[in-house]
Parts: C-alpha cells; structure tokens; sequence
C-alpha cells in the first residue's frame, strides 16, 4: 500500500539531529549532509515540522543575541531580508522575557514579596506584560519572601588585559546572581545595556533599556541572573551606553570567572 | 532515478498526469490529496531555504513536472519519492536561476535593522496573542521564557501530555499563526 509522507518504521528512520538541522539552516553543512537532509524532509512531513522548529529557534537567538559572530553573520545571510519575520521574533523574546532585575536598591536585604510585587523593573531589562496575570500579581496573602541575590561589584575596563579578572565563587544555597557594574561619572547615558558572553562566544545574558540607579553615591547598573544559568568558566560582561538618536557605544567590558564551591 | 533536465514545451498538466501523481502518492485519493499539499509545503519551504522566488510558483512547476514524468512513464522506486522530488526542485531551482530578473532597487536594508521591535509590531504582536486562548498564549510564552532549558520543554511536554516532538510541532504551528496574524495587522490600513 502506498503511503507517502506518514512517518516510516522506526528501523528505516533516516534520523536528522537537530545540531545537524541548525547546521543546514545556517549553510554549514557539507554537500551529502545536505542532499541527506533534504530528501529526508521532503519524505517526512513530521521531520519537515521538527526542522521548522528548529528555524524558529534561530529566529529566537537571533532575536536574544544568543548566536555568534559566525553564526550571526550565517543568519543574516540567510534570512536577513525577512523583515516580517524578524520584527515577530523581537517581539517574541520581548514578551517571553523574564524581568531581568529588580529596581528597589535596599541594598542586600530581603525584600517582603508585597513590596516586590510593587516593584517596576528598572535596572533590569524588559517588563513582561503577559495578558494572563504575572508573577508580580501574585496576591500578599499568599507572600513568599525572595532571597536576596549575591551581588558582585565590577569596575569596567577598556582593554582586555589578562591580570584583570574578578573571580566569583557561587556558593550552592545562591539562586540569583547580580553584577553592579559602576559607571564612570563622565558617561551620562539614558539607558544601558550589557551582555554577558561565555568564552565560547555565546550569550548567556542580555539585558537592553536598562536605567542606572544610585548605590552609595555611585552611579551603577547591574544585571540579574539566574545562577543556575551561569556554568563554571570564564565570561566577558560588555556594557554599553545608549542614547537615542544614536548608535550604541561600547564603554568597556569586564572579565569574570565563575567557580562553584561544595 | 533521472530528474526532469527542463521544461517541454507544449506539455500542460493534464487531469490523466495529476491522478498519476496523487496514486503515486497514496492508494486512497483522498489521502493522497491531502498529502500532495503537505509535499507542495515542503517544496516551498526547500525552495525557500535554497532562496528561490517566489517558491509557491516553483513547487507547482516542480509538481508539475513530475506528474509529466510519471504520465510518461516514469518509475519511482519504492521509498524515493523525497529524492525524486527534489532531484526535480534542484532542476527547476537552477533554471531559475538562469533566468533574466529585474535589477534589485537600491532600498535600505530594513530587515537586519529591525532588531527592536516598534511600537506597532509590539502592539499587533500583543493583540495576536491576546487571541490564542489562555492555555495556547501559556504554552506559547512559557516554550520561549528565557532561553531553551531542555527541562523546561520537557517539563512543558509533560504537563501536555505530549511528546518532545509533539509539542514542538505544536508550539511551532501556534508561533505561525501569531506570525501570519501579527504580519496582517501590521500591513492594515491604520
């Protein structure tokens, strides 16, 4: 009996591999790898689904500045002219974002979730307005009070020298991670961003339209993260100052090594 | 298998060659039908990824052409009708290629600029995700929170009573629908 399309049995699957996928949709992938995959996704409607899955990822990394240099310029290349496309992907990640840090500077005490929940995000980066409710509506009655972040003091550099490098050790009971990064009087900016790259060139932190707050008469921005997101090794965190009528401007970076303890 | 090496003239689809084509593809027509459209998708997004325009047109000629093949008298091995048809779509994809285009207009690149969404992509956006019910807008956020944890999805998975693969096919299916209905809203006359 002729069925075309259905999926075939298992021991005649030719399987795919989503690493193998991402590489054909980025242009990476040897001549046979590609005519490989492509027969498979004209015969199998279920494969062909799975790699558009696949594609919607990029669109998010892209979208989130997850994807390397190499990869980005892949991208661009590729689907660089879908306007529509990637205009829906921002506007994804903005909206499936979580906040990225809390705006209250008390500073390291915790903070009753009543209060929390008032809190606006301000030097963190992107509000989340979901449609159902969010965490911030989480009713008093019902308060569970957040432990505090572990927050590490930087001071920006502008040259990667390789003495210049703050350790941080992430002790087991840290759930957030937060960066402060003070800013030097002379860059007034009204906004900031910053991105923190592992040393493999992902983007495992990103935060735009981040607003600068007061620390002990410091001028400072920081980022909050998940500690969970953060493996042991070495990261770049880049800060740069946005204004709007022009583009970004690097104002240094920092190097950091993470480290686990038991 | 020999791929179509061009186009012959005077040849037009015929009701004969199409019935040839779709009881190649399924003994049941019915069936068969339903799967020649889920093959033109897949041609189209081919065509698309090899950056051929406009892909529709291109997998109906590359349809075509293997309906004439097999109205001919063509024989496809049991198993290869993924490969013939896109020895068939490379045919088509390279004398496309060769054909004269119009010079591209000198426009501003708008695509890589649209890094940020604006205003009116965010509130199309909203309004398109304010229409999934709340159940599709949840699982539709919540893939997409902050990255792509394999136990997030997993976790996803489980809560729907999905496969890994299901529910990718499903999460994908809803993000085209919000594509499609945030494209129509942003191209509305205000």
């Amino acid at each position: 009996m002729k069925r075309f399309g259905a999926s075939p049995h298992p021991s005649q699957e030719i399987h795919v591999t989503d690493a193998e996928l991402r590489a054909y949709l980025l242009g990476q992938s040897p001549q046979a790898d590609s005519v490989r995959i492509e027969e498979r996704l004209l015969e199998d409607e279920e494969a062909f689904e799975v790699a558009r899955s696949v594609e919607d990822d990029l669109f998010d990394d892209y979208a989130r500045h997850r994807l390397n240099a190499t990869e980005r310029e892949q991208f661009i290349a590729r689907y660089g002219a879908q306007a529509a496309r990637l205009t829906f992907a921002s506007a994804l990640a903005r909206r499936s974002q979580r906040p990225a840090s809390i705006l209250r500077f008390v500073p390291r005490v915790w903070i009753p979730l009543a209060a929390a929940a008032m809190l606006a995000i301000a030097v963190g980066g992107v509000l989340r307005s979901r449609q159902d409710p969010p965490a911030v509506s989480t009713p008093v009655s019902q308060a569970v009070t957040p432990p505090a972040p572990m927050i590490v003091a930087l001071s920006l550099g502008t040259s990667r020298a390789a003495g210049d490098i703050t350790q941080i050790a992430l002790r087991p009971d840290v759930s957030m991670l937060q960066l402060r990064v003070r800013l030097d009087p002379a860059d007034r900016y009204d906004r900031y961003a910053m991105t923190l790259r592992s040393s493999s060139g992902n983007v495992v932190w990103d935060g735009r339209d981040l607003q600068p707050s007061i620390d002990r008469g410091e001028s400072i921005v920081a980022a909050t993260m998940a500690a969970t997101a953060i493996a042991d090794g070495s990261y770049e965190l880049a800060v740069e100052g946005v204004n709007p009528s022009r583009a970004p401007e690097a104002l240094g970076f920092v190097t950091v090594k993470v480290t686990r303890t038991r | 298998m020999t791929a179509e090496t061009g186009p012959k003239r005077g040849w037009t689809l015929n009701a004969a060659a199409f019935e040839r084509l779709l009881a190649e593809l399924d003994d049941d027509r019915q069936r068969a039908a339903h799967t020649y459209e889920q093959l033109r998708r897949r041609l189209i997004g081919l065509l698309q990824w090899w950056g051929a325009q406009p892909a529709d047109e291109l997998a109906d000629e590359t349809l075509d052409r293997m309906a004439r093949k097999l109205d001919e008298g063509a024989v496809i091995a049991a198993g290869s009708i993924g490969a013939y048809a896109r020895g068939v779509a490379r045919m088509v994809y390279y004398e496309w290629t060769r054909r004269p285009r119009p010079e591209p207009v000198d426009v501003d690149p708008p695509a890589v600029a649209a890094a940020e969404p604006e205003g009116a992509a965010l509130t199309c956006f909203d309004r398109c995700l304010a229409s999934l019910d709340a159940g599709e807008r949840q699982l539709v956020l919540r893939y997409y929170d902050d990255g792509k944890a394999k136990d997030v999805r997993r976790r996803l998975a489980d809560e729907a009573g999905l496969s890994i693969t299901a529910l990718r096919i499903r999460v994908h299916r809803l993000r085209e629908r919000l594509e499609q209905c945030t494209k129509r809203c942003l191209e509305s006359p205000r």
